[in-house]
């Protein structure tokens, strides 16, 4: 607690600050000036890169980032840079200098900027938010760029659309993209859920980059009757529920990690967790006794192993409020 | 065009083509349209009708694909406001998906960009299960199920394997599944550059059936159509600062859930006399409230801090239900609930700082703390709706959990295009129940530490490349497998001393000896250091000694990953990836010992021309769990020396391994539960045909998941005609189960035929194949069902399933 204490004492101070620093920083403006002065420096660029440019530059203004009555909208330099090199050049030259910062890693013209560049023009008006944390982020710390997922000239961003966005991170996360099609998986292919349910890509508190701080408190956010606190916890699922699930995909359903009754037992040895479950349990596997006689356990199959297994009883394996449900199968 | 420098380029055009005066007019105007609508959104709307060629609840799951027959296509993405060039930063945008399904979902937002942001939406999410589960109950759908009148008991008492042909007659169909309708909205206001207010809420009910499995009497189960009607409240509002060097946001977000079913009770169906019910309990109402502070601070343009503080408590209080469903509820309950209560507190700090282009530091601190206040209290237990035993008395053991974990990284650029990046991680972790007479967890505190290095850059030109490695080493203190269980008897509770005996222990702990009704000896700490627990592996109370549960003992990870992606030529490029993590529990006698998981990823995409691309990719995982157990009590019957008479195996007779402290080494077992999965993938998109209005992409995946597990190991089990006073016991060596298998071929073609400018023929066709192969199916029937589980006939899906549809596109 005392060290609760401290960090928000330090963030209110950093509001008190910021709040100062605001009072600096305020400027009268006025709407109209500033729309001919945005249209102005626009077309600068614009007068070169036209409709008829191979890449569709001019769309950005059906986005937020052209919507010019908005003083907070970037101007194209504010984000290319003032490459007075790449503006002051020689026309006759067959290709005038780079701009000052290049976003397209495949711009067959110019080299891309570095990553830090091109995200530091992004950062100057999105470090807040989603983008808190960012810096020293997983994906920063790979060298992701802002430009490498977004497309800001386009009018239908691809990461940003629910039933798009996968494809977008599944050019790096290919296992991923393998086990969506698994036959237990969340509705990804079917566009109902998304990575951004569950990821922030520009950084988070959690583990993996999940919204939340931790790995229950994201999955709560669609399964919160499994919150609790229940009467009877089953301890490896308020630790973390990744212990039994998988969230991508399985081959062993409900998103297991593994099939029951042998996830149970890779915890429990008690009871009839003790015993060995395997084919010889089965009403037609393998149950030729060393003397060519079927044993009477293999004609009554047994329900640990069979069916739903241990979740034929303990169904409330997530924790149970009933008062006899010490053993969640209540 | 408003922009004089856009008006520019159009003049440009206009200049150059001055002197031809019917085709500068008409250059003009092309030019102006193409800017125009490169400038002004665009809307959409598209209406048609579909077909599926058969009913299936997994093709259908979650695309509200399920039956077959006709659906409407709709949907529409209609766009308006002022233009770029305004004075007018209104943006409004509606957007609605799959209208003629029930997986529709709906958008609109309406902004003053800048200002302020309304916006609302509606979902629908179906999660059909097997619509081949079959029940005898009566009320299916409901909280109340009983039996036809005339269900008649199993032949064989108990044993459902023996249901009469007339009760068989009475299962039925009942479709499983479940929706979820989503409702949300909102509203985002700026009340200057830097300071803006958001608030969202959203609604969201699920209802329908789920199948649970319901015990009563010990341990036989039915598997009932279980009612779902819930509802959870979530809201989100928060207050941000954005300044230049500073920025703050001040958070809170609730979550409040509702469960309108409190409990469903089934009749039943096993044998006359009591318990003539049961009754399951439901997930109970729960509301988690938390704030959130975050503040950062830029020091100077290569410093920042960051620093983010949370606290939320979580309560549920619902009214318990009676022990069990017999006159008098089974006894009285200590409270009338749980008041449950978890406060969770985290603090997460990170400084990162720039030292120059070459090297890159960041460090951060995290503590997460979920703690747990809920009361211990002392209840009956009262097994699945029995009688109870007032000897018998559990505790509850509200877990609690604190992570301080804290980061150190270093990034380093070795070269130009070639960066180094070494980090060091220390976690720590403590479990504990507050109130708890001894630890209620097997380790009290693990410590990680991990070690990464990382290279990223371009090996050569156009080759550009990730490769990464970590060590981790996970220790337990004190780790003693039996904690959890101890610790859900009380201290003074006469069973604990009978279980305990019944195994073959004295006593146990560091101090000896431990008399019945003692005071606790060590309320705080239980170590595994008694010679009498660590010796011999049976002599232990409730699980084995040398378990290791995976999530809390020691453990010793290594990762890599890898990717290189190459451009061959400006039309090939080529991308291979592999991964690699291997856990090894290294004090894990029992339980889970290794897992490994291993993968491949090999991509290719070729562009034949700017209207002719194509992608094709392969994948490969393998995913290796390794356990072991051991059956060290089951067949223990000692009545008589005939009885226990053993036909191969280690031993000559049952007697013998109990005289030997239940050590049979033919009674070790291990499992290997290997999931193997391939996919392959094949994209193609094809523009420009017929004099470019036609476009094609075809989409083409496979998918293979096989699923094989190996046992070794064995069981004595008495042949047919054997009795318990007659013996002997067969040793039946452990068998391989069948291989689950799941095979999905999908071929999937889109073709956008463009009539006109705004008008557009829209073509899909989907087919998918789906080949499932599971034994656990084998035990849901009434020939393979387990003597005390309920049969439900639910089969594994198999289907060729064909959809088309057609849709005329008006975009405006």
């Amino acid at each position: 607690m005392p060290l609760l204490i401290k960090i928000v004492m330090l963030s209110l101070v950093l509001m008190l600050s910021a709040q100062a620093e605001e009072q600096a920083v305020k400027t009268a403006k006025d709407p109209a000036q500033s729309l001919a002065k945005a249209l102005d420096s626009d077309a600068l660029c614009t007068r070169c890169h036209d409709e008829n440019e191979n890449k569709p530059i001019l769309s950005i203004y059906q986005t937020p980032h052209g919507n010019k009555a908005d003083a907070h909208t970037p101007s194209c330099q504010a984000c290319h840079g003032v490459s007075d090199a790449h503006v002051n050049a020689d026309p006759k030259l067959p290709k005038p200098p780079s701009p000052d910062i290049v976003f397209s890693d495949k711009s067959k013209t110019y080299p891309a900027a570095s990553a830090d560049a091109r995200n530091g023009q992004c950062l100057s008006c999105h470090q807040n938010g989603l983008s808190t944390h960012w810096t020293g982020s997983q994906h920063q710390g790979q060298g992701v760029a802002c430009s490498s997922c977004h497309t800001s000239h386009e009018p239908h961003d691809q990461v940003l659309a629910k039933g798009t966005q996968p494809d977008v991170c599944f050019n790096c996360h290919k296992a991923q993209r393998s086990e969506t099609h698994l036959f237990s998986s969340h509705p990804i292919q079917a566009g109902k859920t998304t990575c951004s349910d569950c990821h922030n890509p520009h950084g988070s508190t959690g583990p993996k980059l999940l919204v939340k701080n931790s790995t229950n408190e994201t999955c709560y956010t669609c399964h919160a009757e499994k919150r609790g606190p229940f009467l009877w916890e089953h301890s490896p699922v308020f630790d973390d529920c990744s212990n039994c699930h998988t969230p991508h995909g399985s081959n062993n359903t409900p998103l297991l990690n593994a099939r029951v009754p042998w996830l149970c037992q890779e915890c429990h040895t008690a009871d009839h967790a003790q015993t060995v479950n395997s084919g010889a349990n089965l009403i037609d596997g393998n149950v030729t006794t060393i003397n060519g006689q079927q044993a009477a356990a293999n004609l009554n199959p047994r329900s640990f192993a069979n069916a739903r297994a241990c979740l034929n009883c303990h169904t409330q394996i997530h924790g149970s409020n009933h008062p006899a449900g010490a053993k969640f199968n209540r | 065009m408003h922009n004089p420098h856009i008006r520019f380029a159009v003049t440009q055009i206009f200049g150059m083509v001055a002197g031809i005066g019917l085709s500068f007019w008409g250059g003009q105007v092309a030019a102006e349209d193409a800017a125009k609508a490169l400038t002004q959104p665009s809307s959409k709307i598209e209406a048609g009708v579909g077909g599926v060629s058969d009913s299936n609840w997994k093709f259908g799951q979650y695309n509200g694909l399920n039956s077959s027959g006709a659906f409407g296509i709709g949907s529409f993405d209609i766009q308006g406001g002022g233009t770029y060039d305004s004075n007018d930063a209104t943006r409004w945008r509606v957007t609605g998906n799959n209208i003629g399904l029930e997986t529709r979902d709906f958008k609109g937002e309406y902004k003053d960009q800048g200002k302020y942001k309304v916006n609302f939406g509606y979902d629908e999410i179906t999660a059909y299960r097997n619509n081949s589960y079959q029940t005898p109950y009566n009320g299916a759908g409901g909280s109340n199920l009983t039996l036809p009148s005339n269900w008649l008991y199993p032949t064989t008492a108990n044993n459902l394997r023996t249901l009469p042909a007339s009760d068989r007659a009475e299962f039925e169909n009942f479709n499983l599944g479940t929706k979820r309708r989503r409702i949300d909205g909102g509203f985002s206001f700026q009340f200057s550059p830097e300071w803006e207010a958001l608030v969202s809420v959203r609604h969201e009910d699920k209802n329908g059936t789920q199948a649970l499995g319901a015990p009563i009497v010990a341990p036989r189960a039915v598997i009932l159509p279980n009612p779902i009607v819930q509802a959870t409240e979530q809201i989100n509002a928060s207050l941000k600062f954005s300044g230049t060097q500073a920025y703050a946001q001040l958070a809170y977000y609730g979550s409040i859930f509702h469960n309108d079913i409190n409990a469903v009770t089934f009749q039943n169906p096993f044998a006359s006399g009591l318990p003539t019910f049961g009754r399951m309990s439901s997930m109970p109402d729960n509301q988690f409230h938390q704030f959130n502070l975050t503040g950062a601070y830029n020091f100077s343009s290569a410093t920042k801090l960051v620093v983010n503080g949370a606290y939320a408590r979580n309560w549920q209080d619902q009214t318990f239900l009676p022990y069990n469903t017999l006159v008098g509820g089974g006894g009285s309950l200590p409270t009338s609930s749980l008041n449950g209560v978890v406060e969770t507190k985290s603090a997460h700090l990170k400084l990162t700082h720039r030292v120059n282009k070459d090297l890159n530091l960041s460090s951060s601190y995290k503590y997460d703390e979920r703690e747990n206040t809920t009361p211990i209290n002392q209840y009956t237990f009262v097994d699945v709706d029995g009688t109870g035993n007032t000897a018998s008395v559990r505790n509850n053991t509200p877990f609690s959990k604190r992570i301080n974990q804290g980061n150190l990284e270093a990034d380093y650029a070795l070269a130009k295009g070639h960066w180094l990046k070494a980090g060091y991680e220390l976690q720590n972790i403590d479990r504990w129940c507050n109130g708890s007479w001894i630890s209620c967890v097997d380790a009290g505190t693990t410590t990680e530490h991990t070690g990464k290095l990382d290279y990223r850059g371009t090996l050569f030109d156009k080759l550009s490349s990730k490769i990464g490695y970590a060590y981790s080493n996970r220790t337990a203190d004190n780790y003693n497998q039996d904690n959890a269980a101890f610790a859900s008897y009380p201290a003074s509770n006469q069973l604990l001393f009978d279980k305990i005996n019944a195994t073959g222990l004295t006593a146990w702990g560091p101090a000896l000896p431990y008399a019945a009704g003692a005071a606790a000896l060590y309320p705080s700490v239980f170590p595994n250091n008694n010679p009498a627990t660590t010796g011999s592996p049976l002599n232990n109370a409730i699980d084995i000694a040398g378990l290791g549960r995976f999530n809390t003992t020691a453990r010793e990870r290594q990762k890599v990953h890898s990717y290189f992606d190459y451009a061959v030529t400006e039309k090939l490029t080529l991308g291979l990836g592999g991964d690699y993590r291997f856990d090894n529990y290294p004090d894990s006698q029992f339980g889970l010992k290794s897992s490994t998981h291993w993968g491949v990823n090999l991509d290719a995409g070729y562009a034949f021309n700017e209207d002719t691309s194509m992608q094709l990719y392969y994948s490969y995982q393998d995913i290796l769990s390794k356990t072991a157990g051991m059956s060290y009590a089951a067949n223990s019957n000692t009545g008589s020396a005939k009885a226990g008479t053993v036909s191969g195996g280690c031993v000559n007779s049952v007697l013998a391994v109990n005289n030997n402290a239940r050590v049979d080494p033919c009674r070790n077992w291990f499992s290997d539960m290997h999931d193997a999965i391939d996919t392959v993938g094949l994209g193609i998109k094809r523009k420009g045909l017929l004099s470019g209005k036609l476009e094609l992409n075809g989409d083409f995946l496979y998918s293979f998941a096989q699923t094989l597990i190996g046992v070794n190991g064995g069981q004595y089990v008495q042949s047919p005609k054997g009795t318990a006073a007659d013996g002997p016991y067969f040793y039946i060596p452990a068998a391989d189960l069948p291989t689950v298998k799941t095979q999905t071929f999908q071929f999937k073609l889109d073709a956008k035929y463009q009539i006109n400018k705004p008008s557009a023929l829209h073509l899909t066709y989907l087919y998918q194949h789906l080949f499932s192969s599971d034994y656990v199916y084998t035990g849901m029937q009434f020939y393979g069902t387990p003597a005390g589980v309920m049969p439900t006939n639910e089969q594994a899906p198999n289907y060729s399933i064909h959809a088309v549809g057609l849709s005329y596109i008006l975009n405006f």
